[in-house]
């Protein structure tokens, strides 16, 4: 999370409410609010991975039971 | 719409995670799912029992359910759905003692050392209340009162 090794940026757009819960949260962990959403992306995105590897292999089992 | 807005930083190879994700949950750019990615984390932490962080405002005034049955209007710092007041379940009290009250069943909760331990309490029951259990005396409160006195 160093910023120095940052090499991209990404715009983020949120409402006041929004905004205003997640600099709740991130006050909790002692981040700015740019760093919690850049460990919470983190955290998100190996979910959409883990879950999308359970649903690639289960259609890989699908399609291997049909050919049985 | 006013809206706030925040600049995230990221490596090479986060930047290139992030995007694959943004194209497979079909948003048109990084920032718009990164947006609903960090709501849905905080949601996850919710419902995983993690506390809840609240916001306290000053000067409410609610309704409280007093020990011996009556009902009065108490004046204190609220975070729907809970308010906090000086003083017992026996009445308001200008010495130290605080008193977490759940709002919409007027109930008083527990009765702590400082508005900071009922706070802190608030946190860890808000994601009970979220699940859709009552904030019965259960061990989290018992485990404050030990720890307040």
């Amino acid at each position: 999370m160093w910023p120095y090794a940052a090499e991209r940026k990404f715009t983020v757009h949120a409402t006041y409410d929004q905004s205003a819960a997640w600099g709740r949260a991130a006050s909790i962990k002692g981040l700015p609010v740019p760093v919690f959403l850049s460990v919470a992306a983190d955290v998100y995105a190996a979910h959409l991975d883990r879950l999308h590897a359970r649903l690639q292999r289960a259609a890989e089992r699908r399609a291997a039971r049909r050919d049985r | 719409m006013k809206v706030a807005t925040f600049t995230v930083r990221a490596t090479q190879v986060q930047s290139e995670r992030w995007k694959r994700m943004a194209h497979a949950e079909g948003y048109p750019s990084v920032g718009a799912w990164a947006c609903s990615a960090l709501d849905a984390y905080l949601g996850m932490r919710a419902r995983a029992g993690r506390p809840i962080p609240l916001a306290w405002s000053r000067g409410s005034r609610f309704t409280v359910v007093l020990i011996d049955g009556r009902e009065i209007r108490v004046e204190g710092v609220v975070s729907p759905p809970f308010g906090i007041y000086r003083g017992t379940s026996y009445g308001p009290d200008r010495n130290k003692l605080r008193t977490l009250v759940h709002i919409p069943t007027r109930r008083v909760i527990a009765t702590l050392k400082s508005s900071q331990h009922c706070r802190t309490l608030a946190a860890e029951l808000a994601p009970v209340l979220l699940r859709g259990e009552l904030p019965e005396p259960a061990p989290i409160i018992e485990r404050h009162a030990r720890q307040s006195f």
